[in-house]
């Protein structure tokens, strides 16, 4: 049984995941919702994840966006929703399933990494050390879209 | 246990599994001793850019292959990661195959015993089984010499066979299913394309893969048709029953011809009639024994049946 089978069992037996395959018969394309970390200002926003399988998974990553303008984050691409993740690239190892991954992505949230900024203006504020206008901005960029 | 890539069981040795069970061969990283399917693992060693360990990042030195060969036997050959497989241990496995096939009884009637089915199912013993009849072709004298001959034969073919084995993986460069073999310029190593074509992306240089592992000289790829088959992971022993079973049925057969050939016979074989008949009746009864010479069998009324089938075929109907 392949490897990606085993994961939609497993992901499909527990229902507060918000995880899921495309279709039931395609499980090379899978979407997830993320719920923004409490105390952060992504908190009381769900955000959708687009997943795609490369066909050596695992031992490839999944490859993972955000939907585009979707996501003000320091580490991810505004306009394309890409993300910056050491797990995504380089660090990937084939033990992470789906789960890890997206799970990986919601801590990104409470956690963001000056190092790698793909959001330029964010990453100004970031390595200024000015928390506060960077969580403004982030909620100003999350207004902004309602 | 299982495998973290895969997330299947790794079947390994237990006391309540099956006789025929087929087991897993696995690969254990070392120092962190964490375990995959062996073919897990290289298959991530092949994509990965590193050598960490996929559970616990720690980077890998070495990995040991552990066989699981049925119910009595494991064996580990450790690879030096950033070397590929070391040769000497895989002689070694074969080695200690080898001699522990001989203390272990039940296994040896598994293994050793050619019947048909077997040699039909396992490539080493019907290229064993072929061996010897290659042999047996050039050699139609039951005479010092010749057994001498073939002594030097099969030492030869020994020989031959462990300079044929690819450095890598350890198995035959000849019957690789028509995967290129490679020879190295300078040591005359031998390898498979494939395998080194892995190696080299595993220790992440894929531009050097025709690059000896041994001594770093250019590999190239060869061709060429062999006499005899290659005789794989041969126990002596093996090779000496089937020899002593072969020349006892020759016994018989000769025994028969020799009425039918020479003077006072109706019969006027030439020399290389003698040599053909004396081939096909020894074949047949050879597999008739299914390898093993078996007292339950009328050697001598089989061998004259046969033998006068063949004379019929050259025309001497009324014998
Ligand atoms: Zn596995
Ligand atoms: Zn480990
Ligand atoms: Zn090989
Ligand atoms: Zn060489």
């Amino acid at each position: 049984m392949s490897r990606l089978i085993k994961e939609y069992k497993t992901i499909n037996a527990q229902d507060d995941i918000l995880l899921f395959p495309e279709t039931a018969d395609n499980l090379n394309n899978w979407t997830a919702m993320i719920t923004g970390p409490p105390n952060t200002p992504y908190e009381g926003h769900d955000f959708k994840l687009y997943i795609s399988i490369p066909d050596a998974y695992p031992n490839s990553p999944p490859m993972v966006k955000f939907h585009r303008e979707a996501m003000p984050h320091v580490n991810v691409n505004y306009e394309t929703g890409e993300i910056c993740l050491d797990i995504l690239k380089g660090e990937w190892s084939p033990v992470y399933n789906l789960l890890y991954t997206v799970q990986s992505i919601e801590r990104l949230l409470s956690e963001p990494n000056a190092d790698s900024p793909l959001n330029l203006e964010l990453g100004i504020l970031m390595r200024e050390g000015d928390k506060t206008a960077y969580d403004s901005l982030v909620r100003y960029y999350l207004q902004r879209q309602k | 246990m299982e495998c973290s890539i895969c997330i299947e069981p790794i079947i390994i040795k237990s006391s309540t599994q099956e006789k025929d069970q087929i087991y897993d061969t696995v690969g254990e990283l070392l120092p962190c001793h964490h375990k995959f399917h062996s073919d897990c693992i290289r298959k991530w060693h092949s994509f990965a850019t590193d050598l960490k360990c996929p559970i616990c990042r720690t980077v890998s030195l070495s990995m040991s292959l552990i066989y699981n060969y049925k119910m009595w036997y494991e064996k580990r050959v450790d690879i030096d990661l950033n070397k590929g497989f070391l040769v000497g241990n895989i002689i070694e496995y074969d080695n200690m195959m080898t001699s522990t096939r001989e203390t272990e009884p039940d296994a040896l009637v598994a293994h050793v015993v050619m019947t048909e089915d077997i040699t039909n199912e396992s490539p080493v013993l019907s290229r064993m089984f072929q061996t010897i009849l290659n042999i047996d072709d050039m050699n139609d004298d039951d005479s010092e010499k010749d057994v001498e001959e073939e002594e030097g034969i099969l030492d030869s073919l020994r020989e031959e066979h462990n300079t044929l084995l690819c450095r890598i993986c350890g198995d035959d460069t000849v019957e690789n299913n028509g995967d290129a073999d490679h020879r190295c310029y300078n040591c005359n190593a031998r390898y498979h394309e494939s395998c080194l074509h892995s190696t080299a992306s595993e220790i992440g240089e894929s531009d050097t893969w025709q690059q000896c592992i041994e001594c770093r000289s250019l590999t190239q790829r060869i061709k060429g048709n062999r006499r005899f088959r290659i005789v794989n992971n041969t126990n002596t022993d093996e090779l000496d029953k089937i020899r002593s079973t072969k020349r006892k049925i020759q016994e018989h057969v000769r025994k028969i011809l020799k009425q039918y050939y020479g003077t006072g016979s109706s019969v006027h074989l030439t020399g290389e009639q003698f040599t053909k008949i004396n081939q096909t009746v020894s074949r047949s009864l050879y597999s008739m024994s299914r390898n093993e010479y078996q007292t339950k069998i009328d050697y001598d009324y089989q061998a004259k049946q046969k033998v006068l089938h063949e004379l019929h075929k050259l025309g001497y109907t009324s014998v």
